[in-house]
């Protein structure tokens, strides 16, 4: 698993590649919190390169979705292939916060 | 060797097997959170298998008489991620649910009160919806919000949620009422096949407080069987990485089998051909619930 953030339009986008499960979900809430406590907290996950994400992924995503809305900002979610779009609706992820087709278009839509 | 090196040598070995028995104590406390025997009502058949993949597991199943056996209620779900958080929250998931659950099954009274309250407005349709849900709408409705909100204002910080199928069988008409909180969807077969899934009809359970769990009936008719399982069955990989699959599941499902937990050996076998002896990297659980074909079998 890959992890890494550019600012655009003050946002943080911040790329995962590879599967987010039990092994990698740690590295990736300690990731997003490190951002948001440096003030990135408004954050876009761009999740087009992720293959799987588990319980422990979507856990890692909760996480960092109520520590951006502590600090004012907000979480969301661009990019989900199929198979992992299918877990972010199945789980009601999808009604709690913002999922985009692309992150252009969530760049679009959120971007200052 | 002097007694302080013996001592530094051992040490470490010593930690280890005390985590080894602390947590083989946790192992067996936990396996008393399942149940030890599933009810059996009168013309019907319920059937599980529980894998852990840990030694301490996140998945767990449930089958209890509410109101003196005229309901049964029935639980899968899955407590997200893994190891000793999984299983403290199993814990608590699992407490929860069956405690609000007999709380407000006891409390079935009130159904009546509401579902007669609605009659008397102008609003028929409702009216009727409402009165064919009930009773025991309410009872069930509240174990999940009431779980819900539980979890999330008093654990937050921990960011646990778990997927949940939790539903309400009627064994006199059967008649299923269910939420299904972000869950795997069950599948309903019946004799032409898979008849339904019964897909979500609200979110994980302890995501955020005073989310909206929406409530569905189905009708089990004579030899329909209802399998409920965890994403454990499908993620199971082969050595060469494939995963067991829906489409494989599903044929199991609609194969002759002769009881529930014979049909729930055959899926187990299978997982463990399809596995072959490579790690189990996630619980795997299931819960089969069938309807006899005539009454006179049972």
């Amino acid at each position: 698993m890959e992890i890494n953030v550019r600012l655009e339009k003050q946002l943080a986008i911040v790329a995962i590649t590879g599967s987010v499960d039990a092994l990698t979900s740690g590295e990736v809430t300690n990731f997003l919190s490190q951002q948001i406590e440096e003030g990135k907290k408004r954050v876009i996950v761009d999740l087009s390169q992720v293959d799987f994400m588990s319980s422990a992924g979507l856990r890692a995503i909760l996480t960092a979705l109520k520590a951006s809305r502590q600090q004012g900002g907000d979480l969301s979610l661009a990019g989900a292939q199929p198979g992992v779009e299918k877990i972010l609706k199945m789980s009601g992820f999808t009604n709690i916060l913002k999922a985009y087709v692309t992150v252009k278009e969530a760049i679009a839509d959120l971007g200052a | 060797m002097t007694l302080a090196e013996t001592h530094s040598y051992e040490k470490p070995e010593k930690n280890q097997w005390a985590a080894e028995r602390e947590l083989e104590i946790g192992r067996k406390i936990q396996a008393s959170f399942l149940p030890e025997e599933l009810p059996q009502p009168a013309g019907w058949q319920i059937a599980s298998q529980f894998k852990a993949a840990r030694i301490v597991a996140g998945d767990f199943y449930d089958a209890f008489a509410l109101v003196g056996g005229k309901r049964i209620g029935l639980v899968v779900a899955d407590v997200c991620d893994k190891g000793v958080g999984a299983a403290l929250f199993m814990a608590l998931f699992r407490s929860l649910i069956r405690a609000f659950a007999d709380q407000h099954y006891s409390l079935g009274w009130m159904d009546l009160l509401t579902s007669r309250a609605l009659d008397a407005q102008p609003e028929p349709s409702v009216g009727r919806r409402r009165e064919l849900l009930s009773p025991g709408t309410t009872a069930l409705k509240k174990a999940i919000e009431l779980t819900n909100n539980y979890i999330t204002r008093n654990h937050g910080k921990a960011n646990m949620f778990a997927t949940m199928f939790f539903g309400v069988l009627d064994p006199a008409t059967g008649i299923l009422t269910y939420i299904n909180g972000g869950h795997e969807p069950p599948m309903l077969v019946g004799q032409a096949g898979i008849k339904a899934r019964l897909n979500p009809t609200g979110p994980a359970v302890g995501l955020f407080p005073d989310l909206d769990f929406n409530i569905e009936v189905v009708e089990l008719e004579p030899g329909d069987l209802l399998v409920a399982y965890t994403d454990g069955v499908l993620d199971a990989r082969s050595p060469e990485g494939e995963s067991f699959g829906e489409k494989r599941l599903a044929w199991l499902v609609q194969q002759p089998a002769a009881s529930a937990s014979a049909l729930l050996e055959a899926i187990h076998v299978s997982l463990n051909e399809h596995m072959a002896g490579k790690e189990q990297f996630d619980d795997i659980t299931m819960l089969a619930l069938r309807r006899a074909a005539s009454p006179e079998i049972e």
